[in-house]
C-alpha cells in the first residue's frame, strides 16, 4: 500500500478542518485575476478567492459548454465560468466542504446568476455522468488530494470526448523544500 | 505544498489517465511572501519556513501552473 492511500482519509480530514477553520479571508488570490473578471464577482466572494491561478481564460469556454469546476472552493471560478457559456450553458461546482458549497450557492445567487449548481461531493468520485461536461477546469485543488490519478481519472471520465481540461495548481521541486516542511501536517492545506 | 508534485510528476499523471496534448501554458513563482497571505498556512508552518529555507529560497517555495489538455475523440 502506498503512502498516500495509507493516509487518504487523514491527509483528506487534515484539508478539510483547514478549511473549515478559515474564517474571513481578504482574497489573497485575488493577484491571479484581471480587474475586468474580479467586477464580475460580489464583493463578499472576492475575499474568498483562494485559489493559485487564472484558468478559465485557458480553457476558451465557449457560450453553450458544460463546465466542471473541480474542488470549486467558494465558487469564484465557476461563476467566471457561468459568464461565459452563458444562458444556454451550465456549469456544475464539486466540492467536499457543504460549508462551501453553501457558501458558493450564497455567492451565484448575490450575483444572480442560475447557470450555476454546487454539489457536496468528493473529487475522487465525481456525480456525474460519462461525458457530462465539455470542460474541467480547477484551480489550487488538485493538490490538496491523496489520490491525484484518481481525480484526472474521474475528471476524464466525466469530459466528453473532444472535451478540454484547464487547471491552476501548486507544483514544488521537492529537493528545494527541507522534508520538515513537507511532513508538516499542515503543509497539505498549506 | 505537501501534496503537490513536481511539474514533470503533474505532467505524466495526466498522460497516463488518457489527457492528450498536455501543455504547460504559464508558470508563476510562488513566494513564501505570498504564502502568508493565504490563512490555509498556518503561523506554524510559516515560522518553520522561515527557519529553515535560506532567503534565497523564500522568493519561489512553490510554482503556480496553468496546465491545459484534451480528452481524445
Amino acid at each position: 500500500m502506498t503512502r498516500d492511500l495509507m493516509f487518504k482519509d487523514e491527509i483528506q480530514q487534515l484539508v478539510a478542518d483547514a478549511y473549515e477553520a478559515v474564517e474571513d479571508p481578504d482574497g489573497p488570490g485575488a493577484r491571479n485575476y484581471a480587474p475586468e473578471q474580479l467586477e464580475l464577482l460580489p464583493a463578499s466572494a472576492r475575499r474568498w478567492i483562494l485559489g493559485v491561478g487564472n484558468p478559465v481564460p485557458a480553457a476558451h469556454l465557449q457560450p453553450g459548454d458544460r463546465v466542471l469546476d473541480l474542488g470549486c472552493g467558494a465558487g469564484i471560478d465557476a461563476q467566471l465560468a457561468a459568464v461565459e457559456v452563458g444562458p444556454t450553458g451550465h456549469v456544475t461546482g464539486v466540492d467536499m466542504l457543504p460549508s462551501m458549497v453553501e457558501r458558493c450557492r450564497a455567492f451565484a445567487q448575490e450575483a444572480g446568476r442560475d447557470n450555476l449548481t454546487f454539489v457536496n461531493a468528493e473529487m475522487e468520485a465525481l456525480p456525474l455522468a460519462d461525458g457530462h461536461v465539455d470542460v474541467v477546469v480547477s484551480n489550487g485543488s488538485i493538490n490538496l488530494s491523496a489520490r491525484k490519478s484518481r481525480v484526472l481519472a474521474e475528471a476524464l471520465r466525466a469530459m466528453r470526448p473532444g472535451g478540454r481540461l484547464a487547471v491552476a495548481d501548486l507544483t514544488i521541486d521537492e529537493d528545494d523544500l527541507p522534508s520538515e516542511i513537507l511532513t508538516h501536517p499542515s503543509a497539505w492545506a498549506g | 505544498m505537501a501534496g503537490a508534485l513536481a511539474e514533470r510528476v503533474f505532467v505524466s499523471k495526466l498522460e497516463k489517465v488518457g489527457f492528450t496534448n498536455v501543455t504547460v501554458l504559464d508558470r508563476q513563482p510562488f513566494s513564501m511572501a505570498a504564502a502568508a497571505d493565504y490563512p490555509l498556512f498556518t503561523p506554524q508552518l510559516l515560522d518553520l519556513m522561515e527557519r529553515l529555507l535560506p532567503s534565497s529560497a523564500r522568493q519561489q517555495v512553490a510554482t503556480s501552473v496553468t496546465v491545459t489538455a484534451e480528452k481524445p475523440v
